[in-house]
């Protein structure tokens, strides 16, 4: 192949948008991919900062029930389906699997490319649903869409649904190009245990997109059949069950929860290591552990149903089961901590944010308990208490850790350096935002405030206030490190190849990398967590 | 933070309470540790020299084994306080009610036959048993400080139970998300001492309560049944046409047919609210009230519809 020494070009060559939208360049996917569900994010992210603007006070202040209530759907729909489940593989996954496995490629770039179009298809399909009066055709069923409501109810549940039908497509085609990819493309000596951990976590992402997102590809296309057609399979009055409806729902969106939060973990893994300059601790722990999270993530939707009318038998069974899924969870945090361990640790704006994750995480983690309880979470079950929880796990869990991982990969894609000091300034006022925004939360929750409530009893004001008012950081925190990311691309310091002196393929290349990636295919004769080794040469 | 007012509740705040604990706990251990670690193994310089530890089989499998004696030990107590919150207790009387969810307001029906909205009257000491279903989507019905939640589903019953320690009043909330008005889907529990009960049982009074007129009573009604939710008093558009000056109105129906809003029209609306669909609103959005309302209440809100007037 390589009969003469390529001149260096970075892969951000040649411009123009053009090139772009027909690329199948893996990196430029990634970031394409980045662009898009970072503009949902943000909408989504007005969306909530609109329903905390309500809830500062009880009673009607800025839109009334209705249009609370689409402002809910609208941010839970946007950041689920169109933000967090492509979230962190679609973008630094695609970006980096190739790299760090060391390949020119995903194994299908076409299939990718085509991912991609699936994706802005199916987004666009679901705004498709904003077209018409928000009054009666805006999105009011909540991003569950349960049955009988989204069968009443007059507004765009057919866009929606069929934009996430669609949007499901991209997902398996990302999932299945991934798994064949770490099968077939990696670099000679890449033997399964030298792998980031980062592609382990990707590779059981993966497998769970692949195997969950038909239920509720199957899922939706019944719901929109009985709207059109009144088939009558979830229509009580046709002698349907509408609790079908929600085990269906919950069989592919428990899975989901762990696409969002394996590759978060995976990259935290990576981040660790670099900056302790020292192996991962309890590598074997860490990658298996993936994997079982995945498999068990599969028996454990009823946990959504333990106050649905399920009989007695199955809600203590599946309580048994979700206990099983805290086991795994909890061995990948004692070896993130066990890997600082005697190590050199130093705190540029990636390890905050990974340290960040691992403290916020155990909130999250530990939060689930009561939850998986039966006796507790009888009460807990659709209070603000379970809000707070899975918005620790999503947005302490997920969104710190891509924020992370877009900084630490950030003079790689893009071969510039941020402002480290702002970026520390992002790191901790999105910190006490959030932490601000979801502590009281647990507190009402607690207390018995119901979620999805446009309007609330005086007795819960002042937890709501607090809340509101860390949500306004909390978004605030975000126009600061985005700002300060788009900054760099411009007018950033250029980039060394490997400013953090990882020892990992990805920077083992020039930043920004070229378009195929490396001159010569690498050959790997180590694991990629070699600092300890690395010191004794 | 908030009080317990059944036994079992209380009850449920020790698992609470424990598991509280070992979040706690574990809280704290692990973050310490994450902090002692930063803090202690903090670069110094570049020539820092860090220990080639790659993991360690024996503390693997310990901080494996541990947590799973934990979880199991949480999952056991948690199963076995669950099941006496979720079952009555076997050979003891219980006296059931019927509850019927819809948007939205809750119906109340007592064995003697009586009747109420929105706010559920019960003896204290004694084990209630709610049957429980929706004549239109999926509710929740939750009792905070009984710490007892459950899906009012259409077409399946589902139930709950508890045992009021002292009289009093508790609010309840829907938990599951129906709609516009889901956040105004609230109502009391009023746990009544012996005597109040056997009073209100025979009389529907409260003791020491005036009966109230056919007006007063209608006007009652209206709100407590959620009619309030749907149908404004002040000429406003919501779910369903205002009843400002409703008596005497002619309109027409989706169906083309005109009509004049009279008594019979009003009380077949209320029983049997699809038969005719007004023109400009949904079909199936109101509930039917048929069994819920006696003719005689029936009777009092047509009373009390007459009088929204404008003027
Ligand atoms: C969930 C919302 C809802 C609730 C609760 C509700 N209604 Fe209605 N109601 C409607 C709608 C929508 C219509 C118009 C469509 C129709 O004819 O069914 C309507 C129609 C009516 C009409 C006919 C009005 C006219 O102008 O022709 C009457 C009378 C009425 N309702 C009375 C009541 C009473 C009394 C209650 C309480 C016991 C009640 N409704 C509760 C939604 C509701
Ligand atoms: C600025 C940060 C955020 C704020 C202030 C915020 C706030 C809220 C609020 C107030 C609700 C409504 C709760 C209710 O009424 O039940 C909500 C729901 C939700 N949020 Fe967020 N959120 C934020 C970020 C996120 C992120 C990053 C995600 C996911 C990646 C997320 C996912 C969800 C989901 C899935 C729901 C449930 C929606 C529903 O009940 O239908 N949120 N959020
Ligand atoms: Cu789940
Ligand atoms: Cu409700």
């Amino acid at each position: 192949m390589a009969h003469e020494k390529t001149e260096y070009r970075p892969y951000l060559e040649p411009k123009g948008l053009y090139n772009w939208f027909w690329t199948v360049d893996h990196k430029r996917i990634g970031l394409m991919y980045l662009y898009s569900i970072l503009i949902f994010f943000l909408l989504a992210g007005l969306c909530a900062l609109g329903v905390r603007a309500e809830l500062f006070y009880p009673g009607e202040q800025i839109v009334d029930h209705h249009g609370y209530n689409v402002l809910f759907t609208l941010h839970g729909a946007m950041m689920v389906f169109l933000f967090i489940v492509p979230g962190i593989p679609a973008t630094l996954g695609n970006f980096l699997l190739p790299l760090m496995i060391g390949a020119k490629d995903v194994a299908f770039p076409r299939l990718n490319i085509l991912s991609f179009w699936v994706y802005l298809l199916g987004a666009i399909v679901v705004l498709g649903s904003l077209v018409g009066p928000p009054g009666s055709s805006w999105l009011d069923t909540g991003w569950t869409f349960y049955t009988p409501y989204s069968i009443d109810s007059s507004t765009g549940v057919i866009p929606v649904t069929l934009g996430a039908f669609i949007l499901g497509f991209a997902s398996i085609l990302t999932g299945m190009n991934f798994i064949v990819t770490i099968h077939r493309m990696r670099a000679p000596g890449m033997t399964w245990h030298r792998m980031p951990l980062f592609v382990w976590s990707l590779y059981s992402a993966s497998l769970i997109q692949v195997l969950a997102t038909p239920v509720i590809a199957i899922t939706l296309l019944l719901l929109i059949m009985e709207r059109v057609l009144g088939i009558g399979i979830f229509d009580a009055g046709m002698g349907g069950d509408p609790v079908l409806f929600e085990n269906m729902f919950w069989f592919y969106s428990h899975p989901v929860v762990y696409i969002m939060i394996l590759p978060a973990m995976g990259v935290v893994a990576e981040i660790l290591p670099v900056f302790a300059r020292k192996p991962i601790f309890g590598y074997r722990a860490i990658a298996y552990s993936s994997l079982a999270i995945a498999l068990v993530s599969f028996f454990v939707w009823g946990h959504h149903l333990f106050v649905s009318g399920m009989s007695n038998w199955s809600r203590w069974i599946f309580s048994l089961l979700t206990f099983a899924v805290a086991i795994p969870t909890a061995i990948k945090v004692f070896n993130w901590i066990g890997t600082l361990y005697k190590g050199s640790v130093s705190f540029e704006s990636p390890m905050l944010y990974a340290c960040g994750f691992i403290f916020l995480f155990t909130i999250a983690g530990l939060t689930g308990l009561p939850l998986a309880t039966l006796a507790t979470d009888v009460h807990l079950h659709d209070t603000y208490f379970v809000v707070a929880h899975f918005h620790y796990t999503m947005q302490g869990g997920t969104v710190v850790a891509l924020v992370g991982g877009l900084h630490f990969w950030w003079p790689k894609m893009y071969g510039r350096m941020f402002n480290e000091k702002m970026a520390q300034v992002g790191f901790w006022t999105l910190f006490i935002g959030f932490n601000a925004t979801f502590i009281p939360q647990f507190i009402m929750g607690y207390q018995g405030m119901p979620r999805r409530y446009a309007d609330y009893l005086g007795e819960f004001h002042d937890m709501h206030f607090l809340s509101s008012v860390g949500a306004m950081v909390n978004g605030l925190a975000y126009f600061i490190i985005f700002g300060n990311l788009i900054w760099a691309v411009f007018k950033g310091k250029r980039a060394a190849a490997n400013p953090y002196g990882s020892l990992s393929l990805e920077w083992q290349t020039p930043s920004p990398p070229p378009l195929t990636n490396f001159d010569e295919i690498p050959t790997v004769t180590d694991w990629t967590y070699g600092y300890g080794d690395q010191q004794k040469a | 933070m908030i009080s317990d007012a059944t036994e079992v509740a209380a009850r449920v705040d020790m698992v609470q309470i424990f598991i509280f604990g070992m979040m706690a706990f574990w809280f704290i251990a692990c973050n310490a540790v994450l902090v002692y670690f930063m803090l202690r193994y903090r670069r110094k310089g570049p020539d820092d020299k860090v220990a080639n530890i790659k993991g360690n089989h024996t503390l693997e499998i310990v901080w494996t084994v541990i947590p799973c004696i934990l979880v199991l030990i949480i999952f056991y107590y948690g199963v076995v306080v669950w099941k006496d919150l979720r079952v009555p207790p076997k050979d003891e009387p219980v006296y059931e009610i019927g509850v019927t969810g819809q948007k939205w307001s809750w119906s109340f029906k007592y064995p003697n036959g009586a009747t109420t909205g929105n706010e559920l009257i019960v003896p204290q000491g004694t084990n209630i048993k709610l049957n429980m279903i929706s004549s239109d989507v999926i509710h929740s019905f939750f009792i905070p400080e009984f710490r007892v939640k459950e899906d009012v589903i259409p077409s399946m019953y589902t139930y709950l139970w508890f045992n009021a320690k002292h009289a009093g009043e508790y609010n309840i909330f829907c938990t599951e998300y129906c709609g516009k008005d889901h956040s105004h889907m609230l109502g009391k529990v009023r746990v009544l001492d012996a005597d109040n009960w056997e009073n209100w049982e025979k009389t529907g009074l409260m003791l020491g309560e005036e009966r109230l007129t056919p007006l007063e009573n209608g006007e009652k009604l209206f709100a407590d049944r959620g009619c309030k939710g749907c149908h404004s008093v002040d000429g406003a558009k919501l779910v369903g046409p205002t009843m400002l000056d409703a008596f005497g109105r002619s309109a027409t129906f989706a169906s083309g047919e005109a009509y004049t809003v009279d008594d019979n029209y009003i009380a077949n609306s209320i029983k049997y609210p699809n038969n005719q669909i007004v023109a400009g609103y949904p079909a199936n959005q109101m509930p039917s009230f048929d069994g819920q309302l006696s003719d005689s209440e029936i009777s009092d809100i047509i009373t009390y519809i007459k009088t929204i007037k404008s003027e």
